[in-house]
Order: C-alpha cells, then structure tokens, then sequence
C-alpha cells in the first residue's frame, strides 16, 4: 500500500529473522508478511535468506521477482558485509574486499534494488578498534571511490548506515561524500539514518533480556525511569548522578560490567541536525525493539524523527528493522509479523501527521 | 542470541560404528543473524554431567559432507553455514552416554568475521578455548540445557 507522501514504507526483512530459523515461514512466507503489514519495499540480508549467496542462480532470481511481483514489492537495499577476517590466518586486502563488495552491488542490481547499505568504516562513527590493537578498516572513503565506477554501471547507490552511538551529521561521513564529489558520482552514495541514534532511554525489551541474564529487574526499571526524566526534562542522562541510588539498592560493579553499553547513553542525537542533513539521506533504518500500549517505540520519539526527516526534504523508504526479536526469543516465541504491522500503524501515523 | 535453541531438544543420541558405541551427537544452530563462512567456525564449549568434551574430539557435520574436525574447518574459506540449516555436532566418548537426562552446558564460538575483535591476530595462530566466552559471535554466555538421550 502506498504512502501518500515522498517517504515510502518498507520491511527488513532481518525484522523476520525468527520465522526464517525456526522454518514457520521461507523467504516468500516472509515477503507476504512485509505486504501485509502494507510494506512496498524489501531490504534483504543475502547472507541470511539467500542460501546460494554469493553464486545466485538466474532461477533464484527469477523466482524471486516473481514473488516480488505478486505481491507488489519492490526491492530497496540489499546489505553489504565487509569480511574483512574471513580467511582467519590473514585480513582481507582491499583488493580483495572491493571484488567481494562488487558481489553485492552486482546482486543488488539482479535482485532489483536501488541501494546497497554499505558496511563502512564509521559505521559506529570510528574504525572498529579495541584497546591495544590496531583499529581495523572496513570500507573506508578511497575505497569507497573505487566502488563509485561500478555504483554507476549497475545503478546503485551505496547507504551509509550511521548506526548509534554516530548519527548522520558526523563529520567524520563526510570524508566519504567528499570523494563521490570529486569523481562527479555524488548521486551514487548519500547516509544512511539507523533510529538508533535516537534512542533516549534503555527499551523494554531489553529490561526483560537483562533481567532473564540475571540483572535485578529494580535496577533496570530506575535506570529506565532516570533516562526518560532526562530526556523529559530536556537534559542529559549521567549514570554517575544515578549511581549512589543504584548502590544503596545492592547495584554491583558486576552489573556496571553487564550493563555498560546502556549506561554510557546520554540522549538521542539531535533531531534539529537530522532536518539538516536530510537532504544527504538515502535510505532510512526505522529501527526498533518494543512497541507500547499506546502504539509507540517505547524508548525513541518516533513523531519527532519524522517531523525532522519530512522538514529536511527526505525522500525515499524507512525500513522496519525490528530488532526486538533477538531480545525476547529466549522468553518464548515473539511476534515479529505482529510487531511489524503494528510498526507500520505507527509510521504511517507519523507521516499522516506532518503531511 | 538464540540462547534457548542451540541445540535441537529431541537431537541426542548416541554414535554407533562397526557396532560399538563410539560417542554422541547433537544439532545445533547458528548464534547469529547471518550464514557463517566455515573456516572461522572455531569447535564448541560442550560440558556433559560436568565432564568437558574439548574441541579435540569434537567433529561437525554440514552441507552433507562427513563430519569434519575443527582442525579441516579451518581452511574451508568458500563454504558457507547457512543462516537456518541445522548442523550435527559429533563427541567421541567411548560408551557414548547412559539414556536419560543430561545436562549440557554449551557455548559455540564462531570467530567474528569483521575482524575486530581484540584477540583476533593473536587467535590466528592460537585459537580460544571456547567456553572463555571470546569468539562466542551474540551469545557470549555458557548456556545450561536439560536433553534427553533419545537413542
């Protein structure tokens, strides 16, 4: 079903990651959910649903845009993944990454899809490094250059996905877009939003998966409620003026430990530099992990990401990328077409808001 | 990820060659949201009635080739996991084990294949024990499960 607006709706299909493992339902079971929830478009994983990937078949092919046929998709994004550690005795060169990486631009063009999300060096906002080591590139800008020619020959456009903790107006992407400008191939690659940058509290789905890992259920609760008054309030959210109320109710240092990719978290990025870049956007992640009783994302502003993209001038899909399936399954089995639909109730709100 | 359902409930049972009881099986899952390449596929923290089965007498068994050890996974740089196939994992245990319930407690450590783990160089050469909980790819912790032997 169409929006009635320059931003179209779609479904990762990562969001059925579920249905897929445990056989409920195949790539077309899951196509047909996406339809259902009213999705146009399709992001697919080819290492997840295509099992001949990276030799696809013409058959596969064209069994797959039939089914894309039949039930009025259209195919947005494939994912580019950027092994760089496959062969485990050595890293890959970059010679050897770009012909990996024009597998995918060329499968993308077979599949139908007008992007590629690119697995780029700042796709955290920084190489990928740990302490002690050398930072590791992924896709970084010349190699990205190097990709542009091939972008153009097969029609596709490379995402770059900003993935929380980065959000687009890092300038540290910049670098990327940089290149593209100088070889005259700017429409070939723009950024790529992933609402995790917009996160403003720790999600329900997660206070249920820590608590199931042990974590006292009371502490994620406070934690959740000092992030939401933060971000309420207009402020910022600091672990540190939490902590001794955390301490006197028996938090460990064990539990810092375990919880310390949520306690890091300040506030979402800012939605006013998401209006400016907008315009530099491609493609758009509508992540998620819970939706609440009053068909919200229970941790991100869903009206005020929207409002920001539609003032900015985006236009292109949102994808759902729902990924509360990984932190709920170990409860029983969890909803993902559910999820999905009631998401698409939630997007469509929005854009219907600031028509 | 996909804590609870790493290994097929109804899936143990022992081995038998040349009519001797030689060790048991189990299928297993990927802990990941993706196929994975083999070669970085690094054995399994398999621990039985509390007595551990290390990856030395260990063998896995995918894409209908026989089972293979650790050490001839290492190499296999082209060949895939599939994302939703289910492999069996084999443990040479003379006798193999008694019918009834055993626990099992188990981590599967497919080293990462961006490569930026910290321990990557160094598992190059000197691969994790798995079980340490490095390379365990989205479930880093031992996972306890109650299984029958079924045959």
């Amino acid at each position: 079903m169409k929006t009635n607006s320059d931003i179209k709706l779609g479904v990762s299909l990562y969001s059925y990651q579920d249905n897929y493992y445990f056989h409920k339902h195949d790539l077309e079971g899951c196509l047909a959910a996406a339809a259902g929830a009213g999705a146009t478009g399709i992001e697919i994983f080819p290492e997840a649903m295509i099992p001949e990937w990276p030799y696809i078949s013409d058959s596969f092919i064209d069994r797959y845009n039939g089914m894309m046929e039949r039930y009025g998709l259209e195919t947005v994004c494939v994912d580019h993944f950027a092994d760089r550690a496959m062969h485990k005795n050595k890293l890959l060169t970059d010679d050897e990454l770009l012909e990996r990486s024009i597998w995918y631009i060329k499968a993308a063009n077979k599949l139908g899809a007008t992007h590629i999300r690119l697995m780029h060096s700042a796709h955290l906002g920084r190489l990928l490094s740990m302490p002690g080591h050398e930072p590791i590139d992924l896709v970084g800008p010349e190699l990205a250059g190097r990709l542009l020619p091939y972008c153009q020959e097969y029609g596709i456009v490379m995402a770059l996905e900003c993935h929380s903790p980065t959000s687009v107006d890092d300038p540290v992407q910049q670098a990327y877009l940089e290149v593209a400008d100088k070889m005259g191939l700017s429409e070939y690659i723009g950024l790529q939003v992933d609402f995790s940058s917009y996160e403003y509290c720790i999600s329900t789905a997660d206070v249920g998966m820590y608590s199931r890992q042990g974590v006292n259920r009371d502490f994620l609760e406070l934690i959740r409620e000092k992030q939401r008054e933060a971000y309420f309030s207009g402020k910022e959210f600091v672990f540190e003026e939490v902590e001794p109320e955390l301490r006197k109710i028996g938090f460990t240092d064990e539990d810092k430990n375990s919880l310390r990719f949520v306690l890091r978290h300040r506030a979402p990025a800012s939605y006013e530099k998401l209006k400016e870049f907008a315009s530099q956007v491609v493609y758009v992640h509508g992540k998620f992990y819970d939706i609440d009783e009053d068909g919200q994302v229970d941790n991100m502003d869903y009206p005020k990401i929207f409002k920001a993209l539609i003032d900015g001038g985006y236009k292109g899909y949102i994808c759902s990328e729902f990924e509360g399936n990984r932190r709920m399954n170990d409860a029983g089995w969890c909803d993902e077409i559910e999820y999905v639909r009631k998401h698409h109730v939630l997007m469509r709100k929005c854009l219907e808001m600031y028509k | 990820m996909f804590d609870n359902f790493l290994i097929r409930k109804d899936s143990l049972k022992n081995v038998v060659e040349d009519g001797k009881v030689v060790g048991f099986k189990l299928g297993v899952r990927i802990a990941d949201y993706r196929g994975q390449i083999l070669s970085l596929h690094n054995g399994y923290y398999i621990k039985v009635d509390g007595v551990v089965y290390p990856r030395e007498v260990q063998k896995f068994e995918i894409n209908g080739k026989p089972p293979r050890t650790f050490e001839e996974l290492k190499t296999c740089y082209y060949e895939h996991w599939n994302y939703d196939d289910e492999g069996t994992l084999y443990v040479e245990k003379e006798g193999g084990l008694e019918p009834g319930v055993h626990i099992i407690e188990f981590q599967q450590s497919i080293l990462n294949a961006y490569g930026y783990r910290p321990t990557d160089e160094e598992w190059v050469k000197n691969p994790p024990v798995p079980g340490s909980g490095a390379g365990a790819g989205k479930t880093s912790n031992i996972v306890t499960y109650e299984i029958e032997l079924t045959e």
